[in-house]
């Protein structure tokens, strides 16, 4: 055979596989609102970028009439390309092929592309679309998810673990997800759950359509398992081509430097805070008036909404940035808001990223619930998570710094690097109304008038320590600032913090309170 | 294809009360389906899973030792013996073979 007849044999064999499924799969797979698992790939990657390695493999399993039965790439696309500029290791579930589902050839084909992708040192986008196990496949299909888990164990912490689930993600398949950094889902296409709908209407009666038990929705609002929600695919890859230019490439690296810009004009810093600790603000607004471009890239928006995360640049670098969120829930820590602040600050500790918080909360949210559903290790996490953090670390207390959660949101006790405070800051064990109770218990309730005592107790109770400068005396906080000095007290902390070390004692792991 | 996500900030403000003091905010989804915590009540023998009510062991007026079987309800595929808690008498019986139960269901007040 000539070259020219060998390539024309391979061209003719590429062509075959490349059709995944077939025509018909493809159809269906469109029918759904869904694209390919090829055109999902070739809309993250830069045009032209993606370079697709071994779809000239194949299954061996010889069971259940599996014995030459030809699955297309066993039912995955995998390569490399560039997001952004940014190389990254990718790989996509094919629907369309056997239902995109797991056997060892499809797993090896996964493992294979994140081994390269620790090697290279770049991030990994992992397209979710998959009916499951391949059950013909038996154990062997377990252990290629096994497989997988072990290695996005590996990779957390040395290289940004990405997950965008657009289709069926269930059973132990939902967990290679779950171990990475971030997951994406999409209405109406993603669906994540350990037992589907139908196996808990027979073993428990319970009556449940898929969207409502484990839909795009519930995994962004209500369990906190998925990071960021779209409305389509289109919107979702748009979410992950922003995402890739925060975030370093690896863990030895920091992310790489845009051009410094100046917030945009908007709201005057001063008119965004109400001068009552009760009124409700937008956190987001802070946020936006000292970073550059007032360009904030906001995580789980829907989940645990009192506590605010996300990236943002300062100076043209990222910072990680966790605030308390007064329009919600007062911006009180409970037990998801503390999961999500604690899963991000380690996410930045790890990728080199600085972290700066913004404080204004009343505390942890008392309640049975809460007590019960074990806020106590819960509330740990993120006491934990700041204290272990190494990157630079700044802490802008706003107005309210109450008590424990004053404590817990990267004060100067838990290794902040700079703390600076509002003048209506009001760093105190309790609130006023709160404190005045306890305090002047007896004086009340033995006044004339209890309520007026009441409330000149609490105005007492105000005036002494409602207010950042007891803190400031005893060196607890850094600087008073006023609100609009705080971009240029923020730039300045990000370069002088620049090349910070702090080295911490030789141990296996710690073992925060999981 | 209309999105089901919902605009920021279009749930009312509501008084929100930590510390005896009462903050102006919004409520999460969470939150705001948030179940009060009830004193359970210890005379009820109840479901802790749903399931299928194989057969009732017992009738009303009739006495109890602690640890005897009152109730088969076949769940997770198997099929569990609930027992009374303690000594005592069946006031009622609310429920009969056959019948599927959710979670938390009161199947037997005792005395």
């Amino acid at each position: 055979m000539s070259l020219g007849q060998r390539i024309h044999d391979f061209l003719q064999r590429t062509r075959a596989l490349m059709k995944g499924g077939g025509e018909q799969a493809v159809q269906k797979q469109v029918a759904q609102g869904k694209l390919t698992a090829r055109d999902r790939v070739a809309r993250i990657c830069d045009a032209d970028s993606f370079h697709e390695y071994d779809l000239f493999v194949e299954h061996s399993c010889r069971d259940f009439g599996m014995d030459g039965k030809s699955l297309p790439g066993d039912g995955v696309v995998a390569g490399t390309g560039t997001v952004q500029g940014f190389p990254v290791c990718i790989f996509a579930q094919d629907f369309t092929v056997a239902g995109g589902s797991l056997g060892l050839a499809h797993a090896r084909k996964i493992t294979k592309i994140m081994d390269h992708a620790m090697k290279m040192g770049v991030p990994l986008i992992g397209i979710n679309d998959s009916g499951g196990a391949r059950i013909q496949e038996g154990v062997n299909s377990l252990a290629g998810y096994g497989e997988i888990f072990y290695r996005n164990t590996l990779a957390s912490g040395v290289i940004p673990q990405i997950s965008v689930i657009l289709g069926p993600c269930a059973g132990g398949a939902v967990y290679s997800p779950a171990l990475t950094d971030f997951v994406f889902v999409v209405d109406r296409i993603s669906k994540m759950f350990i037992t589907g709908p139908e196996v808990i209407k027979t073993v428990l009666g319970e009556e449940i359509s898929m969207e409502d038990l484990g839909g795009a929705r519930v995994q962004a609002e209500i369990s906190g398992n998925a990071h960021f929600y779209a409305a389509s695919e289109e919107e979702c890859f748009e979410q992950i081509k922003r995402l890739v230019t925060f975030i370093p490439w690896n863990n030895r690296k920091t992310s790489d430097p845009f051009p410094p810009r100046p917030p945009r004009p908007g709201k005057h810093i001063e008119s965004i805070v109400p001068d009552d600790p009760r009124k409700p603000y937008d956190i987001r607004d802070v946020v936006r008036a000292v970073c550059d471009d007032s360009d904030f890239f906001e995580i789980q928006e829907l989940w645990a909404r009192n506590i605010v995360i996300g990236f943002a640049r300062l100076d043209g670098r990222t910072v990680g940035v966790v605030g308390n969120q007064p329009a919600y829930l007062a911006g009180v820590l409970d037990v998801d808001a503390s999961d999500k602040a604690a899963r991000f600050i380690r996410f930045c500790d790890a990728f080199n990223i600085p972290l700066l918080s913004f404080v204004d909360l009343p505390g942890y949210l008392p309640g049975v619930d809460q007590e019960h559903a074990g806020v106590i290790r819960h509330g740990a996490k993120i006491l934990y998570a700041y204290s272990e953090a190494t990157v630079a670390k700044i802490t802008v207390i706003i107005r309210k710094a109450y008590g424990g959660g004053y404590i817990a949101m990267c004060s100067r006790h838990l290794g902040a690097d700079f703390v600076f405070a509002w003048p209506c800051a009001e760093i105190a064990v309790m609130g006023p109304e709160g404190a005045a109770n306890i305090i002047f218990r007896k004086e009340i309730t033995g006044a004339a008038d209890p309520d007026a005592m009441r409330q000149e107790k609490i105005k007492e109770y105000q005036d002494k320590f409602a207010n950042p400068f007891i803190a400031a005396r005893d060196g607890h906080i850094d600087a008073v600032i006023q609100p609009e000095q705080t971009r240029d007290f923020l730039l300045h902390a990000i370069r002088v913090s620049e090349r910070k070390t702090e080295q911490r004692p030789a141990r296996k792991h710690g073992i925060p309170p999981f | 294809m209309q999105p089901t996500r919902q605009p920021d900030g279009d749930e009312p403000l509501v008084p929100f009360i930590v510390d005896d003091t009462s903050y102006e905010t919004r409520l999460t989804r969470k939150a705001r389906e948030r179940r009060l915590w009830a004193r359970p009540n210890h005379k009820h023998i109840k479901t802790q899973i749903p399931g299928l009510i194989v057969s009732v062991l017992v009738r009303p007026g009739q006495q109890v030792r602690r640890g005897q079987g009152v109730i088969v309800l076949e769940a997770m595929k198997m099929r569990n013996e609930l027992q009374s808690p303690y000594d005592g008498t069946v006031k009622q019986v609310l429920v009969a073979a056959g019948q599927t139960v959710p979670k938390d269901t009161i199947l037997i007040e005792l005395a």
